[in-house]
């Protein structure tokens, strides 16, 4: 034996150590990959493997321009990993400065804490989404065991103008109305997830596994351009303002093409501050409140008679004594208009020669034409609440339903609606339907339908602004066609009454009218206001006026209409012509 | 046994610590690339943010309702009335 080992050579030796380490090495790593597989693992995935969340961002939301309406940036939330700690290791002096930062009580804060001591991140009241400003001058406290989240917060720059038609989300943001809401399919943000190896101090060093990658909301571009839309709402608030209306509503829109250039509703809220918020500041009345049309009606109950080639234009009607009895019902207009022709009906805005008018064609006629510009269907622009209006099948309507729906009262339109009307009218019967999403093909119904009655009924508008109820609508330098309206406010109940004393001011016009580029409808509910001027030629006209204005001039369309520096250069002319050249006077300077 | 074959696995030995070197270097060269990245991506997160919040800065800036509320605060500008105003087409 021993000669054994004296045999042996120091190579056997060094094979034979190298060997047993080799044995180890593998006895360990099987028992560590059959035996104890479960504890390491476990003890790796606490550790090291960690599922991370990766943050996507919102969608922003543009104008026609790519003005931010909407965005999304982080900022900063104040909280603490310890919040017993946070309370004790800190000088009351400190965490009353703090407050006052925040804005809070001290007494507040201190109560607030101690209810969260268990958990592991523990939120400071009024600390979420601090903007970098608070956070600097936090910071310069040098407070203890404070800690900082990151969270998404949603901006809108143009606050309370687009409050009512962007929308908002809530503080986790989320979308909770408006736009915001309805498009939250293209905007909404998806967090991705993967599973990360960490080193000792917890910094991510490799990806393991990609479980779902990120994705960034859409970006979401409007039809909207936020300067005719500021217009729109600074008339609309100051009118209303003025007159202590209730609320009213400005709709913009593109006769070319049917882009929305505005959708002002008052009153509103601005999405930024969440104190200015209530639940009727969120309307937006020129989508969601369906009204009755009154006079504004009118034009389309001419274009009908005309369409349905009854209306002898020569015929005049007899709307004396101003008033008409029918059955229990008085109908009347504002002064007696006496013998009139259509074009005056509409010019005067007279209900009795309307209520004449409808009685000279089929009712069905006026029906159709009213179903074809959209009346009683959702114009379909993608808006929470929408609401499509009424107008009952001609089969239901009696003969008041008929005088009813000739001054337009008994069917119900959104202003929105109203302006694709007028659109119509403005096109000659060509249907484009309004969109607001600018990546929205233009819907441009092909078939041509009462293009002979629209074009009377457009040249007459003209008149309407020009020396009828509507001249407190006309703009300077560009030819204005359009109708007012005055309803008064269903009261309903078993009645069906009407309230004398609240009314509805509107006023629907196109722009130029030789070459329609845009329909302005103005309605404001409820002005309070001097006997007889609670018309929509005294109310809702002067701020049709002064938006189109403004509104033609940010687009750059050309005046059509000969301006007064024209009128004055012509007429130094024409007095040219009648001067005779007298040689002049040479002062005596010596 | 031979010289060759004692060079051999000399040769293997060697071979065999200097790639577990080479292999723990190169994981800690990729770690610290990696660290890197993600430091990269980190601030290629907060410049997008920057420049989110310096796009609303600036919109926020030119929103209208601004420039007319300084146009009047800061300038004392005011609309002029109707009758004051006259249009001119610039393209006569």
């Amino acid at each position: 034996m021993i000669n054994y080992y004296k045999n042996l050579k120091r190579k056997d030796i060094v094979l034979f150590f190298v060997f047993c380490a080799f044995s180890v090495i593998l006895l360990r790593s099987i028992n560590l990959q059959y035996t104890e597989n479960e504890k390491y693992s476990s003890l790796i995935a606490k550790g090291e493997i960690k599922s991370v969340i990766t943050r996507a961002t919102r969608g922003t939301i543009v104008d026609r321009n790519g003005s931010i309406l909407a965005e999304s940036i982080l900022t900063h939330t104040l909280g603490t990993t310890n919040p017993r700690a946070f309370l004790n290791k800190n000088t009351q002096e400190d965490l009353k400065k703090l407050c006052k930062i925040l804005g809070i009580k001290y007494v507040n804060l201190r109560r607030n804490l101690e209810k969260k001591v268990n958990r592991k991140f523990a939120y400071i009241i009024a600390g979420r989404k601090l903007s970098p400003e608070v956070v600097s001058d936090i910071s310069k406290l040098n407070l203890k065991v404070i800690d900082y989240k990151q969270e998404f917060k949603r901006f809108y720059p143009e606050g309370e103008v687009t409050g009512n038609l962007i929308g908002k989300t809530n503080i986790e943001h989320i979308a909770t109305s408006g736009i915001e809401i309805r498009n939250n399919n293209t905007l909404k943000e998806h967090n991705g997830e993967k599973i990360v190896m960490k080193d000792r101090h917890g910094e991510i060093v490799s990806d393991i596994k990609l479980v779902s990658a990120p994705k960034n909301g859409e970006e979401l571009m409007l039809t909207i351009d936020k300067r005719l839309q500021y217009v729109a709402y600074r008339e609309l608030k100051k009118q209303a303002i003025s007159v202590n209306a209730k609320s009213g509503s400005v709709v913009i829109l593109d006769t070319t093409n049917g882009d929305i250039l505005a959708l002002a509703s008052y009153p509103s809220y601005n999405p930024n501050d969440k104190y200015s918020y209530t639940n009727e500041k969120e309307r937006n009345r020129a989508i969601i409140d369906s009204i009755e049309p009154a006079s504004t009606i009118k034009p389309f109950l001419v274009a009908a008679a005309l369409h349905s080639g009854k209306l002898d234009l020569k015929k005049m009607f007899d709307t004396n004594p101003g008033y008409r009895i029918y059955g229990s019902k008085k109908y009347s207009d504002t002064k007696n208009n006496g013998i009139i022709n259509y074009e005056e009906v509409l010019i005067k805005s007279s209900n009795i020669g309307s209520i004449l008018i409808s009685e000279e064609f089929d009712k069905k006629i006026y029906h159709n034409l009213l179903e074809y510009v959209g009346f009683g269907d959702m114009v379909n622009i993608n808006f929470p609440s929408e609401s499509k209006g009424k107008l009952d099948h001609h089969s239901y309507w009696g003969e008041s339903d008929l005088r009813s729906h000739a001054i337009g009262y008994a069917l119900k339109v959104t202003p929105l609606q109203l302006a694709k009307a007028y659109s119509i009218i403005a096109n000659e019967g060509v249907i484009i339907n309004p969109r607001i999403i600018k990546r929205k093909s233009i819907q441009k119904n092909q078939k041509q339908k009462y293009q002979n009655s629209f074009s009377k009924v457009k040249h007459v508008l003209g008149k309407v602004v020009e020396n009828g109820s509507g001249t407190r609508a006309s703009v300077k330098g560009y030819s204005v066609g359009g109708k007012t309206g005055t309803a008064e406010k269903y009261m309903g109940g078993k009645k069906k009454k009407y309230n004398k004393k609240e009314h509805i001011s509107l006023f629907a016009g196109i722009t130029p009218i030789t070459d329609p580029k845009l329909v302005i409808v103005v309605v404001i509910s409820e002005p309070k206001t001097k006997p007889k001027e609670f018309y929509g030629g005294h109310i809702s006209a002067p701020v049709f006026r002064k938006v189109a204005t403004d509104s033609l001039r940010i687009l750059n369309v050309s005046p059509d209409m000969k301006m007064d520096y024209q009128k004055k250069v012509s007429m130094k002319i024409e007095n040219l012509d009648n001067y005779t050249l007298k040689t002049p006077e040479v002062p005596n300077v010596f | 046994m031979s010289n060759i074959k004692i060079y051999t696995i000399s040769f293997l030995i060697i071979a065999n610590i200097a790639l577990s070197f080479g292999i723990v270097y190169v994981e800690h060269l990729t770690r610290s690339q990696f660290r890197d990245l993600q430091s990269e991506s980190n601030k290629k997160f907060n410049l997008r943010n920057d420049w989110k919040t310096a796009r609303i800065t600036a919109d926020t800036l030119l929103s209208p309702s601004r420039i007319e509320k300084d146009a009047r605060n800061l300038l004392n500008m005011s609309l002029p009335k109707d009758k004051k105003w006259e249009l001119i087409n610039i393209n006569d």
